[in-house]
């Protein structure tokens, strides 16, 4: 009997309980350790004077746990102070992003870095994103203080190994890669071959540049990255893992947040937020917050650039609340910087360097163009109604004072009256065509919540386009709504609006566009390429090469009016998350 | 005795156990964003009153559905039922059981599981040839063959011009009679979907200049087209003979 009875206790056990089946537990469960998605970053350069564009390729290695991969990753540039200069948002498309960061001229001298994370990798928390250090100059700096402080810190042993990493690279066989010549003259055709031979996966990913040798400051630079795909289980992954927190973004950003209680900060459960974003069509979308006081929105392109506003649904509320925006960039990554090593000659360098950059602004001279075959996901407005039922245009009768005015002369369908200094408003329903709803009806300027008929009172004729009358009890997945009222301004009334203390208003995201390096063909030249000067002290940079096992590539440009020992650097990545690099060297005499 | 009772205890925390070992296993699912990031269903709450003799509805029960919206958003298992009388499609909320009258221009396409048959139907908001005027008009039609040519049906319920009369409350009460009154569009790739009758005549017209290849098949393969079955049929036979080029 005994038996029985413990055997219906642990079939009762066999139901899977309502954790296991929450939304939240079951995102990336699993994930958390070895084979977890990660970044690598190239740059053009590590060496840059302020007022230069900084090239990057990122490329996202997959998780090896059949996750979708993340198409969206976020760089920071930061200073030595892990204080953030820039935040930037990219897509990836086929595991890639590349680009051109502007340094701003302001910029003072010193160790930066970029700091790259996708939002599945911020379960892990900031030590395991990756960095990849910068050094830059400003352009009139002319003590160089910094750079005489960090080589006094680089013995002659430190310098060699360097030299020795930086000019052979990992020269690990995956691809070999000669040039016709190796001694070239100005503005002179160098033809690079790529070969791959040995990788075990069919497709590589590289990108490929070719600077001044001194351009390169930091050991390890093909290496970005490296330090996560070669993590073993049992780290500090397993450790940091925060299930239950993040998603992923597979398609679209994720804005994310909490609702809590004013008083005792504890986050609400089941309130209502509303997002939506001024337009000329009434959107809306909306989030339950989850037991945690979290809630989640997925921003589709239509959300890109433009306002967000965050509203709580009052008739979801009990008590005073706030909404706290979850901030992708406030995070301060690892505390290491990895330190430049600078050799004799770079003082020489840095000052050639600084001159050409300022010759280059005089003539206004720059090398970033934009990628035409732009990664555009589809954006849709979340509409609450396809069409109005009514839509009154005030500009077509005679102007009125105030939206009161407004309202009893051209809204048949509205009742607003003034009662002890409060305005009510009802609506007329317009199945009964007699009979006014219970409740007052939801009331839009611009697309946004108002939540109080008297902040829109002041508007007249002259300032309102358009009136959408929408007299129906109408649903909108769980809310309803007693008719719905919305308002479109002439001259972004929206602007004005007094929002609820609860509420929050996040400024327009942006994605960086992608942008290739322009490097002149003087194959072709023109008499004015001819005439001014060429000044690059980076003769090529080319993202997002596609390899293929078998079929070898030819890369070509040309060289300009610097001479000196440049470097060819390939970094690369197999399909399957193995990385290699491999340098070589050209003269331009 | 005590060995018994090991035993007993053993079994009883490997039994206990198992769930939790299950658990671990589970794989995880893609489920949890998608749950969060849903789109919403947009609608009047609207119970159409009864006021005719004979069913609304094509199906008259709930059916578990899933709804594709103009956005390329998809909504899913959701409780639907077609109202053919109105050309409409009702959304039983869930919690509150109150109809929904959804917003017809804001839905590409649903597609609801019979719960007689269990069979999956295909509904799309069809721009079609208005056949009573100049035109065209837009239908929640029922896919009915997918191909080259693609076979719809507008599952219309109209006042059959009868009445009858029903006790309401005690008092007779003269009622309309409702009834069905399918209507068949053909589409030819991304052409406006024109009306056609479930007969061979007008399967012929549809394709004058394929006439003879049509006639033929239709011999050879014994079709007689009398009813939707039949037509249905007709359609993959015709589909046939413009993927070989006949």
């Amino acid at each position: 009997m005994c038996s029985v009875f413990l055997i219906l206790t642990g079939l009762l056990f066999l139901r899977p309980t309502a954790s296991a089946a929450s939304p939240l537990n079951s995102v990336d469960a699993g994930s958390g350790n070895h084979g977890a998605e990660s970044l690598l970053i190239h740059t053009d350069r590590d060496l840059y004077i302020a007022g230069e564009n900084l090239y990057f390729q990122l490329y996202l290695v997959p998780s090896q746990q059949n996750q979708a991969p993340s198409r969206i990753a976020y760089i920071l540039l930061q200073r030595i102070t892990n204080e953030n200069i820039e935040t930037f948002i990219v897509r990836l498309s086929d595991h890639i992003a590349f680009g051109s960061i502007y340094l701003h001229d302001t910029l003072p001298t010193g160790n930066y870095r970029l700091l790259c994370f996708t939002n599945r990798m911020r379960r892990y928390e900031g030590n395991n994103y990756i960095t990849k250090p910068i050094f830059i100059v400003n352009r009139f700096d002319e003590t160089l203080e910094k750079i005489s402080t960090a080589r006094q810190d680089i013995d002659d042993q430190m310098q060699e190994e360097f030299q020795d990493k930086r000019d052979h690279g990992s020269q690990n066989n995956k691809v070999k890669i000669s040039t016709n010549r190796t001694t070239f003259g100005r503005r002179d055709q160098v033809d690079l071959s790529i070969e791959p031979k040995d990788f075990a996966d069919s497709i590589a990913y590289l990108s490929v540049s070719v600077a001044q040798d001194k351009s390169y400051v930091f050991p390890d630079h093909a290496f970005s990255g490296r330090q996560v795909l070669n993590r073993q289980p049992g780290s500090i992954y397993q450790n940091k893992s925060r299930p239950g927190e993040v998603f992923a973004e597979t398609r679209h950003l994720i804005l994310e947040g909490m609702v809590r209680d004013k008083n005792t900060g504890i986050g609400l459960e089941g309130l209502r937020v509303l997002l939506s974003t001024p337009d000329s069509l009434l959107n809306l979308q909306y989030a339950q917050t989850l037991d945690d006081g979290s809630f989640y929105f997925a921003i589709n392109d239509f959300y890109l650039n433009k306002p967000l506003y965050l509203i709580l649904d009052t008739s979801t509320m009990n008590s005073p609340a706030l909404i706290e925006v979850a901030d992708r960039f406030a995070t301060k990554g690892p505390e290491k910087h990895e330190q430049p090593v600078f050799s004799a000659g770079h003082d020489e360098f840095i000052a050639a360097s600084q001159e050409y950059v300022s010759i280059q602004k005089v003539y206004e001279i720059n090398h970033q163009s934009k990628y035409s075959d732009l990664i555009k996901n589809k954006e849709f407005r979340p509409l609450v109604y396809a069409e109005p039922n009514y839509t009154v245009y005030p500009e077509m009768y005679e102007p009125l004072r105030d939206f009161r005015e407004i309202s009893r002369e051209l809204i048949g369908q509205l009742r607003t009256r003034l009662s002890g200094g409060t305005y009510t408003t009802r609506m007329l329903n317009y199945q009964t065509a007699y009979q006014f709803f219970e409740d007052a009806p939801a009331i839009f300027l611009d697309a946004i919540p108002v939540s109080d008929i008297h902040q829109i009172m002041h508007l007249g004729t002259e300032k309102v386009k358009s009136i959408e009358v929408h007299n129906y009890r109408w649903a909108y997945g769980e809310m309803r709504f007693a008719g719905i009222m919305a308002v479109f301004s002439r001259n972004e009334a929206w602007r004005l609006l007094e929002l609820p203390e609860s509420s929050k208003v996040l400024e327009g995201m942006s994605f960086l566009e992608p942008s290739l390096y322009y490097d002149p063909d003087y194959s072709q030249a023109t008499n004015t390429q001819a005439t001014i000067p060429d000044l690059r002290q980076l003769l090529a940079w080319r993202p997002g090469i596609r390899l293929t096992s078998g079929e070898n590539l030819l890369i070509r440009f040309h060289t300009g009016d610097i001479k000196g020992k440049y470097l060819i650097r390939l970094v690369g990545v197999t399909a399957g998350g193995e990385m290699f690099s491999t340098v070589s060297e050209i003269t331009v005499e | 005795m005590i060995e018994a009772m090991k035993i007993r205890f053993f079994t009883a925390f490997l039994i206990l156990l198992l769930p939790v070992g299950l658990m671990a296993q589970q794989p995880s699912s893609g489920s949890g964003p998608e749950a969060l990031f849903k789109a919403h269903l947009s609608g009047e709450v609207y119970t159409p009153p009864v006021i005719h003799s004979g069913s609304q509805w094509f199906i008259g029960d709930w059916a578990n559905s899933n709804v594709t919206l103009i956005t390329g958003e998809k909504v899913s298992d959701v409780m639907l039922r077609y109202n053919g009388y109105l050309d409409e499609l009702f959304w039983l909320t869930p919690g509150t059981f109150e109809q929904v009258r959804l917003d017809k221009n804001l839905i590409r396409q649903f597609e609801m599981e019979d719960p007689g048959s269990g069979e999956k139907l295909i509904f799309k908001n069809l721009e079609v040839n208005n056949i009573l005027a100049p035109g065209s008009i837009q239908v929640f039609a029922q896919l009915l063959h997918r191909g080259d040519i693609s076979l719809y049906v507008h599952r219309k319920i109209r006042e059959t011009g009868a009445t009858t009369s029903v006790m309401v409350g005690g008092t007779l009460v003269a009622r309309r009679v409702l009834g069905p009154d399918y209507q068949y569009y053909l589409q030819h790739r991304s052409e406006l979907p024109g009306a056609i009758q479930p007969a061979r005549r007008s399967l012929m017209r549809t394709f004058p200049q394929h006439r003879r290849q049509i006639r033929q098949a239709l011999r050879q393969h014994n079709i007689r087209i009398r009813n939707e079955a039949q037509l249905i049929y007709a359609i993959e036979i015709i589909n046939d003979l413009v993927r070989n080029g006949k």
